[in-house]
């Protein structure tokens, strides 16, 4: 798997994905590292599948001991999958996830982890001095679903917004936005099922500065990127399964 | 016999195992039945009717078994899908300690390994235990069926001086014969799938561990 330093200055984050061992037919994923010192969290750990790559790409960053918390931005099996695992490698870690899917979520295995349910408004998670804020980004697309903004890295790990479907060798940053926009336009009108909380998510987003948009698939948005994809997003109109 | 996990041969096995509480039970409405009979009967069925309480006991057991074998079955099946876990989950800590060697924090990960190993033990200590309690369970069912093909071998001689309910009281006799043997049947056929299961389980195991030591 690999993995590509995105912020390497007061912290750092560490994006794995382009798994080349992944089986075939199921859907390429980023998972996010992002430590300080001591502690470490893993932003959308991945499905069971992936499991092995992501755990022995990661001891190329932080120990076990290290990784002290897990956040689940929803409960799908790509995002958490893994939980199962993850609990028998981490029995003293902490997992961050929407407060209405903690029922749901606990059928991957949870015996050891601490669920931490989030409330609807966000919150924020301490990681030693790095305080990431949980920002609410409910039916997008899942009812219960939050991105995490960064302050001082200025990133926003965005989930399931901006993500593209790319084969496993594409690129991380995004360099043409135009160009890209084919690949993750079916995604979001499709996926993404409310326009209210698009909108909603937008306005929010927008009040934030942010230098680096980091989706759950496909490709990372940097500078004016993040722009144009916010303003593209604006005009998109989602839920196109009920539209047909 | 074809090769299946342990926890799906457990969980099969309580359902199959359903079927002889429902056999019990249609025996112990069958003994009634001839209970009722022989006390119509009166000096004519005298023999039957302390044999008739016998079975209805022994029915009412073998309920009560099937209970506490569904209950020691579902718990195998639990502990099992646990310990598949674990060693899933071992399989691959051990995979990634393989492929990333040369990772800085490698180290990190043999506290997990070993905590994963002492929790796969116990889980198969505990796999061992649920089975072997589960084989006596069975064993006492079968023991019961054999006590009681004897007693329904007295309860023909015992319907042969019934004169006119002898023809009755054979039917029951009978119907009680049968229901012994399809709970014989029965019982023989998920010891045997537990018993390979269990085989086989403990092949993989062994074979695992070796590979990973």
């Amino acid at each position: 798997m690999k993995a590509t330093n995105i912020y390497d200055e007061k912290h750092k984050w560490v994006m794995f994905g382009r798994d080349p061992d992944k089986p075939e037919g199921i859907i390429d994923t980023n998972q996010y590292l992002v430590c300080k010192n001591d502690r470490a969290i893993i932003l959308d750990p991945g499905g069971i599948e992936i499991f092995s790559s992501m755990l022995a790409a990661l001891l190329h960053h932080v120990s076990i001991e290290q990784i002290t918390d897990l956040f689940a931005s929803h409960q799908d099996p790509d995002i958490i999958s893994s939980l199962g695992l993850w609990d028998q490698a981490l029995p003293n870690a902490k997992l961050h996830a929407p407060w209405i899917w903690e029922g749901f979520i606990r059928h991957f295995g949870l015996s050891s982890i601490e669920y931490v349910p989030v409330a609807d408004d966000g919150g924020t998670i301490d990681l030693g001095g790095v305080k990431l804020e949980m920002i609410p980004a409910h039916y997008l697309h899942s009812s219960g679903n939050f991105h995490i903004y960064d302050p001082v890295a200025k990133i926003l790990m965005s989930g399931d917004v901006g993500a593209a479907l790319e084969p496993i060798g594409a690129d991380i940053f995004v360099d043409d936005f135009d160009s890209h926009i084919d690949k993750m336009k079916m995604f979001h009108q499709r996926w993404m099922p409310s326009n209210r909380a698009k909108n909603d998510w937008i306005g929010r987003v927008r009040k934030l500065d942010i230098q680096m948009m980091a989706p759950q698939h496909g490709r990372i948005f940097k500078g004016e990127n993040v722009g144009k994809f916010l303003d593209w997003f604006e005009t998109l109109e989602v839920g196109a399964a009920i539209s047909k | 016999m074809t090769k299946e996990a342990a926890f799906v041969s457990s969980a099969s096995m309580a359902a199959e195992l359903e079927l002889v509480a429902k056999v019990a039970k249609d025996m112990s409405i069958s003994v009634k039945n001839a209970k009722a009979i022989a006390n119509r009967a009166g000096a004519k069925a005298r023999g039957f009717a302390p044999i008739t309480d016998f079975i209805d006991e022994m029915s009412n057991d073998t309920m009560k078994l099937v209970s506490a074998i569904n209950k020691e079955s579902t718990a195998l099946s639990r502990v099992a899908i646990g310990e598949l876990r674990t060693r899933d989950a071992y399989k691959k800590f051990i995979e990634v300690r393989k492929v990333s060697a040369d990772a800085k924090f490698i180290s990190s990960l043999t506290a997990s390994i070993k905590g994963l190993r002492v929790k796969q033990e116990s889980e198969q200590e505990e796999l061992l235990k649920y089975a072997k309690k589960l084989k006596s369970l069975m064993d006492d069912i079968s023991q019961k069926m054999a006590v009681a093909n004897v007693i329904v071998s007295n309860s023909r001689i015992e319907a042969s001086n019934a004169e006119e309910y002898r023809f009755n009281l054979e039917t029951i006799a009978d119907d009680i014969d049968k229901s012994c043997d399809i709970i014989r049947n029965r019982v023989k056929h998920s010891f045997h799938r537990l018993e390979n299961a269990m085989d086989q389980w403990k092949r993989l195991a062994a074979d695992e561990s070796n590979k990973h030591i």
